[in-house]
């Protein structure tokens, strides 16, 4: 079983960027092996209103059982409260929000605001580092990167809030793991796409100071190659069990909920359907 | 890539960290198989997911260009242990 926490579906306004239909993205995810994803509606990150976005994202998710959506939410926007209950009604692993591609403070009382809610809610948050090198971003793309001190402060807020960050580098993971409190650290997950694979050390060296429980397989895709995150993977010297933890398992520790749906069998997304529509 | 696209005599490798969705696609579109050849500067993994990638954009023939001949072709004779 492979999962990949980080993948987008829908047109990115900087550039032509193929394979970004529902389609195009399950061949992906045949051609390196993925079972399932977690998606989430690319352009919407880009709008005034990123949730928007997301009556397309469920509607496409009920279409494919493998894909999992992951909707977005603006706090500083009114009726932010129904776009979490609605993603916890449909059963969403994870809901996503990305202040500096919204133009919003990444530590403001907006933001904290739904960290508490997410919290008590028991919904994860996935947050982006960054969607592209920034060597290369279109002069226009001016948004910032996520920096380490908003993940801290974030964590900080809510004694339940889980969080997920996608697209950080070593340095990012060393900075903010080190910096929080051992609780605070066991409720943060990160994606292995940004981190350097074998010959370079990252990955290595992040699995055995950090812990391999801490880290989920995303890929970025169709943004970034898939095939990135399952090479750094063949290369390192991983045993069965850890791979498999990094594939999937410690996926299923950020969303025990969902994960225990499915055990019992329960299809969350059959069950939402209806209110799916409705929102 | 586009500013090489009419320069025959300039190769393009496929070296670095990016592993941007669409940019080996341009290089094809650009130079095509004859003019690309393989690298992986530092960044193995990402070299050898570069290479995944194009083993289902490419024949065997033209992966076969990429991957070495076209390497073989303009470095000078006995540049490899196999030459």
């Amino acid at each position: 079983m492979r999962l990949d926490v980080n993948s987008f579906l829908g047109s990115y306004p900087f550039r032509r960027v193929p394979g970004t239909s529902p389609d195009a993205l399950l061949r992906a995810m045949d051609r390196v092996a993925v079972d399932e994803a977690w998606v989430s509606h690319l352009p919407g990150i880009f709008w005034r209103d990123p949730a928007a976005g997301n009556p397309w994202l469920y509607e496409t998710a009920l279409r494919h059982e493998r894909l999992h959506p992951v909707p977005a939410v603006h706090p500083g926007l009114a009726g932010w409260e129904q776009v979490l209950s609605e993603a916890k009604a449909a059963g969403a692993p994870a809901l996503r929000c990305d202040p500096t591609f919204y133009g919003i403070d990444p530590v403001g009382s907006e933001i904290q605001s739904l960290s508490r809610a997410c919290g008590a809610a028991g919904m994860p948050l996935v947050l982006a580092v960054r969607l592209e090198d920034a060597r290369q971003r279109h002069p226009n793309d001016r948004a910032s990167e996520l920096p380490p001190s908003a993940v801290r402060t974030l964590i900080r807020s809510d004694p339940a809030l889980r969080l997920v960050v996608t697209h950080a580098e070593r340095a990012f993971v060393e900075e903010v793991h080190f910096g929080s409190t051992p609780e605070e650290s066991g409720r943060i997950w990160w994606d292995i796409c940004w981190i350097w694979g074998p010959p370079e050390d990252h990955l290595e060296t992040l699995l055995r100071t950090i812990g391999s429980e801490r880290f989920v397989f995303g890929t970025g895709q169709p943004l970034r190659l898939p095939e990135t995150s399952v090479a750094k993977l063949d290369l390192l010297d991983l045993g069965a069990e850890q791979r498999a933890a990094i594939e999937s398992g410690n996926a299923s520790a950020v969303t025990p909920t969902l994960s225990e749906a499915k055990r019992s069998g329960r299809s969350s997304k059959q069950s939402s359907a209806p209110s799916l529509m409705s929102g | 890539v586009a500013t090489v696209r009419n320069l025959p005599n300039v190769f393009v490798d496929l070296s670095g960290s990016g592993v941007d969705g669409g940019m080996l696609e341009a290089c094809l579109e650009s130079v095509g198989p004859d003019r690309l050849v393989w690298g992986c500067d530092l960044t193995i993994d990402t070299g050898w997911a570069k290479l995944r990638y194009l083993q289902h954009l490419l024949g065997r023939t033209e992966l076969e260009l990429v991957s070495w001949r076209n390497a073989a072709r303009i470095f000078p004779p006995a540049a490899f242990p196999a030459d």
